[in-house]
């Protein structure tokens, strides 16, 4: 049990001193996680408006899709977007692979079908008159799809919030493709695994920790939009 | 009379379920006040929400200030909407503040913050909801959100606001508050007004004209037939006793005081007693006889006076005129509950 006491004394220690490089861990990792977040909001946010307010050949199946890819294994998506990225792979020639620019092109696909699901939902659940009150008010086209969303705010702000702790608390694309480079694409997910391989229990616990709390406050997060939601 | 501000020709639009609403001309005149009465699924949502462009028709021509409006024209229907505003039936109001609910329509028509404020908190005091600025709509009952949706499109002075039975959901109590701020806007912006309703008493209050709708149909010159009573049981059946102390026959539900109709078409007239199965025959005499269309239309004083319309040849083979006495006949449910 000592070295468990012992892990935990140094792992204080590291929050406080930030040595070890921790801070730059969990920059790189909000880093990645805040970028994939925003890039796939700017895509699943538009997918899941049109899902929930248009009629289109094969809408249907997509939203079958999505859902299926709401529990896609996160290595299978490293495995792709390795493939993808490769030298041998069809983008080989953008150099990515082992950079945060790889780590956040398969976060983002991880987050796309959460964002979308969650924004489907979101605007599902508006009161069908927010569109016909909003033309009895004389909105343009553009003013009514501004509206929608800011009536659909706390759903698709949840969205985003579920999709972040999702990406930042994420091991398999991020060790794939990031390929766990100190001070370049180390993550606290991918240190935690390093460091607890090699025994080093004190860098492992002290993100542990800060992950935790990362991932504690966007649940907080998350389940107090849903409240006002409802 | 002034130009129209807005006029329907043509309209015909039909349901899945088979409902369907006729109706070839409909004008409104500025400034006027216009009540919509019916039965419940007589189609009076059904025109306003038309009116409001947010049910396009399968036929209808809109000319609205002499212009024609397309519906398939999102510019000539955007403009249209800035200046005809529907309030419905069971408004919804924005997930923000009261104020933030009555300023949207001012806002996104790029009014100035200052003069914004002015106008929505001059428009709350009038609705009587000072001191509910911040208040969160989730904390309104259902009077206080009908005003509010009432305030939220008043503020924005349409040149004809259509309101679906506005006092559906509010107190008693409020129900003259509501209706007296509708017709200070009114009288004030000189704006037209739509108003739906089902209480007879209302849309007299409130109107000049009473329009009536029935299967979707509009009634040529309103509700004519309309009569307020009271029906009771008896034993010879059940019976309507009129203000004006003219009893007759009803097959109606309803008991107490109501306002009934007697469709002009539902009435046969003759010179003798008619021996039928119809329970309700009143004898009068003819006040007046004019054309209308290609119809002849009598009014027959009975101690009601009862509008009828019969066809040319009737009137030329009965060889009436007016002064004569004949005998209006109806059956008992002919006379119906509006």
């Amino acid at each position: 049990m000592n070295y468990l006491t012992n892990g935990f004394q140094e792992a204080f220690r590291l929050l406080i001193t930030g040595e070890a490089g921790v801070y730059n861990i969990v920059g790189v990792s909000l880093l990645v996680a805040l970028m994939a977040t925003i890039l796939a909001t700017g895509i699943g946010l538009p997918l899941g408006y049109l899902m929930a307010t248009k009629r289109f050949f094969g809408r249907r199946l997509m939203i079958t899709i999505l859902n299926t890819m709401l529990a896609l294994p996160t290595v299978v998506v490293g495995l792709s977007v390795y493939a993808m990225l490769s030298r041998r792979g069809p983008f080989g020639f953008l150099d990515l692979l082992y950079t945060p620019g790889a780590m956040i092109t398969g976060e983002t696909l991880l987050a796309i079908p959460i964002v979308a699901a969650f924004t489907l939902s979101a605007f599902r659940s508006i009161d069908p008159r927010v569109t016909d009150t909003a033309l009895t008010l004389g909105t343009t086209p553009f003013q009514t799809v501004r509206l929608l969303i800011s009536e659909a705010r706390f759903g698709i702000l949840a969205a985003v919030v579920a999709s972040f702790g999702r990406v930042v608390a994420e091991v398999g694309a991020a060790m794939m493709l990031g390929g766990n480079i100190k001070g370049s694409t180390r993550t606290m997910t991918t240190a935690i695994a390093l460091e607890t391989n090699k025994g080093e229990f004190g860098l492992a616990i002290a993100l542990g920790i800060i992950l935790l709390c990362a991932a504690f406050g966007a649940n907080i997060l998350f389940h107090w939009l849903q409240g006002l939601s409802d | 009379m002034a130009q129209p501000i807005l006029q329907v020709e043509n309209l015909s639009h039909q349901y899945h379920d088979g409902f369907s609403l006729q109706i070839e001309h409909f004008v409104l005149y500025p400034g006027r006040a216009y009540a919509l009465t019916g039965p419940n699924g007589s189609g009076k949502t059904t025109l306003l929400h038309i009116l409001g462009l947010l049910t396009a028709p399968q036929k209808c021509s809109l000319t609205f200030e002499e212009k024609q409006i397309s519906m398939a024209n999102a510019k000539e229907a955007w403009h249209y909407r800035r200046q005809v505003t529907l309030v419905m039936q069971r408004a919804y109001l924005l997930r923000t503040s009261v104020f933030n609910n009555v300023a949207y329509g001012l806002q996104i028509r790029g009014l100035k913050a200052s003069l914004t404020q002015t106008r929505v908190l001059e428009m709350l005091k009038k609705v009587g909801l000072t001191g509910y600025e911040t208040r969160s709509v989730h904390r309104l009952s259902g009077g206080e959100t009908q005003r509010v949706a009432l305030a939220r499109a008043l503020v924005l002075e349409p040149k004809i606001l259509l309101l679906d039975e506005p006092t559906a959901n509010i107190d008693v109590e409020h129900v003259a508050r509501i209706e007296s701020i509708i017709e200070e806007a009114r009288e004030a912006r000189q704006m037209t007004l739509v108003v739906s309703t089902h209480q007879m008493d209302q849309a007299y209050r409130m109107a000049d004209e009473v329009l009536s709708l029935r299967d979707g149909h509009m009634l040529k010159a309103g509700p004519t037939n309309l009569f307020h009573g009271r029906i009771e049981d008896s034993p010879e059946g059940t019976r309507v006793h009129l203000d004006s102390h003219v009893m007759l026959y009803t097959t109606a539900s309803h008991r107490g005081s109501a306002y009934i109709q007697i469709s002009p078409d539902d009435i046969l007239v003759s010179k003798d007693p008619l021996a039928s199965s119809a329970r309700n025959s009143l004898k009068g005499s003819i006040a007046e006889a004019s054309v209308e269309e290609n119809r002849i239309r009598l009014d027959l004083d009975t101690g009601i006076r009862l509008t009828i319309y019969i066809t040319r040849q009737s009137f030329a083979g009965l060889n009436l005129t007016v002064g004569n006495e004949i005998y209006a006949t109806f059956k008992a449910s002919a006379v119906r509950v509006v």
